[in-house]
């Protein structure tokens, strides 16, 4: 199995994860409980996503420069209800943090 | 075909051309995915893997975490079935999308079912699902809005990949290109916080993934959504 050949299985296996439930839901009511829960995917989802990306490295342990990106962007983005300040003012920050020797 | 759906908060109205909503709702999240992609297409060029390979990853998996997690263990020697199973871990977080978004296609057909599930991707499903929270919109303006969120998306995304693939090395790192993806990310958690069990969620998933970063294959992300799910569902019952 060559780069390509495993790109393409991967390419395969992910839109088959993608339709799984688009596909095998179809026409059936899901009972209220499990609507309950999905709504909660988003926010789950998310927190894992950003909590994987800024939690401790193996190989260079903790990046402050991007923790403290991050806090900045979400204090912002609560404060004025706008995803864009996320790049305002967690950028700025990011590189400050760098300029100051924050790894 | 179902006009409405009852959903938490359906404020404001929907706009005449759901399509360009779409597309210009997701735009914040295309900002900071674009020099993402770019960052993926110019890591995986440094790989030494085959730069068509990744080229055509960038727009069959149109997921960047799996696709450079795959091309690193490829790098590092691993059997391809290893690399293989290692993304498809990462990407399993999109069957857990899949049932998020069936509930607000009861009616489509599979041939729309099976188009929407090509484009499904962190970006494009937390922008759509949160538009059906907030607005009121028939399944048609919801199918619509979808496409144009990822229509922006996927163009972005390839051309992104595309150009990091061309630049390669040549890119400064000051820049942060990694960065702004999970500050995009970071923006949306912000907005997504609107009630206490998804706070709850939240605070779980994010114990849990971190606490879990040692777990193979970005494996932790899946356990940390689904047990931030459960964890939160008991917030709300209690």
């Amino acid at each position: 199995m060559n780069p390509f050949t495993v790109i393409i299985a991967a390419a395969a296996g992910t839109f088959a994860l993608r339709a799984s439930m688009l596909v095998g839901l179809a026409g059936r009511q899901l009972p209220a409980s499990i609507q309950t829960r999905l709504a909660l995917v988003g926010p789950a989802a998310l927190a894992a996503l950003c909590a994987a990306s800024l939690g401790p490295d193996p190989s260079r342990g903790i990046a402050w420069a991007e923790v403290l990106a991050a806090a900045a962007a979400f204090i912002a983005v609560r404060r004025a209800r706008s995803i864009s300040h996320a790049f305002i003012v967690g950028l700025p920050v990011l590189w400050f943090a760098h300029a100051v020797g924050l790894s | 075909m179902q006009t409405t759906r009852a959903a938490p908060r359906q404020t404001g109205s929907m706009s005449p051309h759901p399509f360009a909503a779409g597309a210009r709702a997701i735009t914040p999240l295309v900002i900071g995915a674009a020099p993402y992609g770019i960052a993926i297409g110019a890591a995986s060029s440094g790989l030494g893997i085959d730069r068509v390979a990744t080229w055509v990853g960038s727009w069959s998996m149109v997921a960047g975490t799996a696709q450079l997690t795959a091309m690193q263990l490829l790098h590092e020697g691993a059997a391809p079935v290893v690399a293989l199973v290692a993304a498809l871990v990462v990407n399993a977080r999109f069957a857990v999308y899949s049932a998020g978004l069936a509930q607000w296609f009861p009616a489509a057909s599979h041939r729309q079912r099976l188009l929407m599930a090509f484009p499904l991707v962190d970006q494009v499903f937390m922008t759509s699902i949160s538009a059906f929270q907030r607005q009121p919109m028939d399944q048609r303006q919801r199918r619509s809005f979808y496409f144009g969120a990822a229509s922006h998306f996927f163009v972005v995304w390839v051309a992104a990949e595309t150009i990091g693939l061309i630049m390669g090395d040549r890119l400064p790192e000051w820049l942060g290109l990694h960065t702004a993806a999970i500050l995009a990310l970071v923006g949306l958690l912000a907005t997504s916080l609107t009630s206490r069990p998804a706070r709850t969620a939240a605070l779980a998933s994010a114990i849990v993934a971190v606490s879990g970063g040692q777990l193979p294959a970005h494996s932790a992300i899946l356990a940390a959504t689904i047990t931030g799910i459960a964890i939160g569902a008991v917030r709300r019952a209690s």
